[in-house]
């Protein structure tokens, strides 16, 4: 202990020769670690919410390809993972302790040697940003659901299957994709997809024995088994949601309230049920109805108006190249049930017109198609807004219609 | 797709980082290794003071907005079918709610009644 006394002494010399005359308690002599390989450990800098989820035990996830930039997820939200240089040198120094700490006051000894882990100059930061979800469709429809008749040998799958398939779980979509669980869910419920397994997918004879028990009353999101999510091929839920609006035409149903059962049992010869729900799902909702039987059981679903209107514009849409614009609106407000008006604002994001054209015309056109990040919003830098960019390269000008157009600011 | 977990034990101690301007340089090249940087006191106000070879720096305790985790690469090897396989996660060993930071000049220390060939 002669050591440290002398090493004491010769500090406090120092000290008292720099003027530290107010100085008090413990002495803690700073020094380079005497093991190299301390150097393993990263800082991450922790946004409050980020930490919050990490208190009460839940992990975060960093996610990427190798030619991807790195995000971070919690369950909830996807964080850009960025280096972040600083001109200062940042000493790690782990049992260091301050005058207000009790291990500080309860020291005995007045001079004590503190190691520092490591010096970093860099850091990790975390933004919250956008989740990366281009990848989620992409996937999708590498295998779409065309319905039973096509699903026959995914009833026993071989591991080796499944990869030819391409058919992907929840668990494979939190892998490929750079996006959190809660924004996949939200996306898939978007884009209308389904979670079904093998089974469901074939066997209708089944599910009509196990028949209403199995019925499950739940979002389109979050039905009880593990299986793939799939996107149906449009040809194919057109197919199921005219079969299910026929019904309700023949059975004289309002499409205010579709008895859901009876439905799926009269058209689960046809399609299997989960498809069913799923088309009634998309384009309706649970409604509570007053029932004279008093039969509480009786589940029945409202279809919205305006999403059955915009699917039947689509339906019309899609098969026909440019179409005669009134001719389209009669045939288009002939062909929805009965009580539902077609308007033009149906047609926003699904279609484009021509009406200065003669005579004016109007063509399938689905906003959904467009990249998710149009080209000038993906150059934009962060904090940059795109307007700026705009400014930098193009100036903007009012055309006689009233339509908002840019120009090249250099003279072409 | 490479996928990393990092978890955080409920017990994670705090752990404090000295912040200095610019960079610790040796005058000869020589290992770091266990060298001694300088002296941390206190006054009696809080203020920490550090002394830096024949230089004193006045700093501040601050609180910081956004911790720092301390992340420990936590390797999870194991052989699978004759075939080492890697789990890579990371570890929150510690947080780092505050920091010291010494951002003035440093002053030099002028000793007095001393003989210059020390």
């Amino acid at each position: 202990m002669a050591d440290q006394r002398s090493v004491l002494e010769d500090v406090n010399k120092l000290a008292d020769a720099a003027g530290l005359v107010n100085r008090k308690g413990l002495v803690q002599v700073l020094q380079f670690s005497h093991n190299p390989n301390n150097d393993e450990c990263k800082l991450l800098e922790l946004p409050h919410r980020i930490l919050d989820t990490l208190k009460v035990g839940n992990s975060v996830t960093i996610r990427g390809d190798h030619q991807d930039e790195a995000v971070l997820c919690t369950d909830k939200e996807t964080y850009d993972l960025k280096v972040a240089d600083t001109s200062n040198s940042l000493l790690l120094v782990p049992d260091c302790v301050l005058p207000k700490d009790e291990a500080f006051k309860s020291e005995v000894s007045p001079l004590v040697f503190r190691e520092v882990s490591s010096c970093y100059t860099t850091y990790f930061e975390l933004k919250q940003r956008r989740p990366k979800l281009e990848k989620l469709k992409f996937l999708l429809v590498g295998d779409l659901y065309k319905g039973p008749e096509n699903e026959e040998n995914t009833g026993h799958l071989e591991d080796d299957s499944v990869k030819k398939r391409s058919l992907h779980t929840l668990a494979d979509l939190l892998s490929k994709v750079q996006a959190s669980e809660t924004e996949i869910l939200e996306a898939l419920k978007k884009i209308e997809a389904l979670e079904i397994n093998a089974m469901e997918a074939v066997s209708i004879s089944q599910l009509a024995a196990s028949g209403g028990s199995s019925w499950m009353f739940s979002g389109s999101q979050a039905y009880s088994f593990s299986g793939h999510w799939r996107l149906l091929d449009t040809d194919y839920k057109e197919k199921v949601v005219i079969g299910i609006l026929t019904l309700l035409e023949e059975k004289d149903w309002s499409y205010e309230a579709v008895p859901v059962r009876e439905c799926c049992d009269i058209l689960q010869e046809l399609e299997p049920r989960i498809i069913l729900e799923h088309c009634l799902n998309c384009y309706g909702e649970v409604t509570n109805m007053e029932t004279d039987s008093g039969d509480e059981n009786t589940v029945y679903y409202r279809l919205s108006e305006d999403k059955i209107c915009r699917f039947y514009a689509e339906y019309l849409l899609r098969q026909a190249g440019r179409f005669n614009y009134h001719e389209f609106m009669d045939s288009w407000q002939q062909s929805v049930p009965e009580g539902m008006v077609t308007k033009s604002a149906h047609l926003a994001g699904i279609a484009l017109t021509d009406m200065q054209s003669i005579p004016p015309v109007i063509w399938h056109f689905p906003a959904s198609d467009l990249p998710d990040d149009p080209v000038p919003r993906d150059l934009a830098a962060p904090g940059q807004s795109l307007n700026a960019l705009l400014m930098k390269f193009a100036r903007s000008s009012t055309d006689a219609t009233g339509v908002k157009v840019y120009n090249s600011k250099k003279a072409t | 797709m490479v996928q990393i977990l990092i978890s955080m034990a409920p017990d994670v101690h705090d752990w404090i980082i000295v912040e200095l301007q610019g960079t610790l340089e040796t005058k000869e090249d020589v290992h770091l290794e266990g060298k001694v940087i300088g002296n941390l006191h206190f006054d009696t106000k809080g203020t920490p003071m550090l002394v830096i070879g024949h230089h004193l720096l006045h700093g501040k305790v601050v609180d910081l907005d956004k911790p720092y985790a301390v992340l420990r690469k936590e390797a999870n090897i194991y052989q699978y079918e004759g075939i080492r396989k890697g789990n890579t996660c990371y570890n929150i060993c510690a947080l780092v709610k505050k920091k010291i930071i010494f951002k003035t000049r440093p002053k030099p220390i002028v000793f007095k009644n001393m003989p210059i060939t020390r």
